[in-house]
């Protein structure tokens, strides 16, 4: 499940970061990690970024690197 | 002697805040840093007799040498190496706060830890244990509300007593056996450098290195011993 094609509002736990160390070192920092939750705030943006709620605070993500968050559905 | 202080934090926690209350406005001196298009505020103001020089430092969420205004923070720590870093954190969002505040204290530097915003934080419903926080992480803490003025003499005081004191047997992040294993060994081709081992904490030199950090390449590759360093890494 790609992050940039999920409806504002959405909410769903990260599984997995892909990409090269630099950018995964980066989202980590940013508090993105495997296992935290996250909530679409703008979403469904195919080419813009994103906006997400993580750890408390919303970060906005462009569309290359929200595409590098893979996401599971919270139950 | 005038003690020189730096104040580091995340955005949004405050800093400016306290800065302004530290030092009076008139007594602030704004530029950049040099060669950089990064802000650059410092001041001095006199407590209890003792002069303080208060660098405020980028607000940043980490250390990279990536990010120009990172690495500003990062290098004043290590070049200057100021009598104390005040890192001030949000105390109603500890877990994303305190990452920076273990990266400093790989660096091995004397810290206060400055818990903003506690107001927000029992708002929340967040019950912080200072003294056990202050415990495990080793450093001394003080509690404040920086827009209300709330614990802002009790930080002038602590800032004074900490930056008198050299820094405590900070706790470290156990990297596990198999990277522990190779931070010795960098540690053990490090101390040979006699450059090396004054200006640097080794054991953040060494973490840095299995990072990869470009900074610390850099400095690694024209240092003795560099091709065993780098082939450990490698």
């Amino acid at each position: 499940m790609s992050l940039c094609s999920l409806p504002s509002g959405t909410q769903a736990k990260i599984t997995k970061i892909c990409g090269e160390n630099e950018v995964i070192r980066r989202l980590n920092e940013m508090g993105f990690t495997p296992g935290t939750k996250i909530k679409i705030i703008r979403g469904e943006d195919l080419h813009g970024p994103v906006v997400v709620e993580v750890r408390d605070s919303r970060i906005v993500l462009g569309n290359d690197v929200a595409l590098k968050i893979v996401l599971a559905e919270v139950e | 002697m005038t003690y020189t202080v730096a104040l580091i934090g995340n955005p949004n926690v405050g800093k400016s805040v306290i800065f302004n209350n530290l030092v009076p406005g008139a007594h602030q001196h704004v530029g950049n840093w040099p060669g950089k298009t990064v802000e650059k505020k410092e001041g001095k103001f006199t407590h209890k007799g003792k002069q303080i020089k208060l660098v405020d430092l980028p607000g940043t969420y980490s250390l990279t040498a990536a990010a120009e205004d990172e690495l500003i923070s990062r290098n004043f720590i290590v070049d200057e190496k100021p009598n104390l870093v005040v890192d001030i954190v949000d105390a109603s969002n500890l877990e994303r706060n305190l990452y920076l505040t273990y990266l400093l204290l790989e660096l091995e530097t004397n810290i206060l830890l400055v818990l903003n915003m506690t107001d927000i934080a029992e708002d929340k419903g967040y019950k912080i244990d200072v003294n056990k926080l202050s415990f495990q992480l080793g450093i001394p803490i003080i509690s404040t509300v920086a827009t209300k003025g709330t614990g802002l003499k009790e930080l002038k005081d602590a800032i004074l007593t900490a930056a008198n004191s050299s820094p405590q047997v900070n706790s470290k992040v156990y990297y596990g056996e198999k990277i522990e294993k190779l931070i010795n060994n960098i540690i053990v081709l490090l101390k040979k450098d006699h450059e090396l081992s004054q200006k640097y904490s080794l054991r953040w030199l060494a973490i840095k290195l299995l990072e990869k950090d470009e900074q610390i390449l850099d400095i690694i590759k024209k240092s003795k011993n560099a091709t065993e360093l780098l082939e450990i890494i490698s």
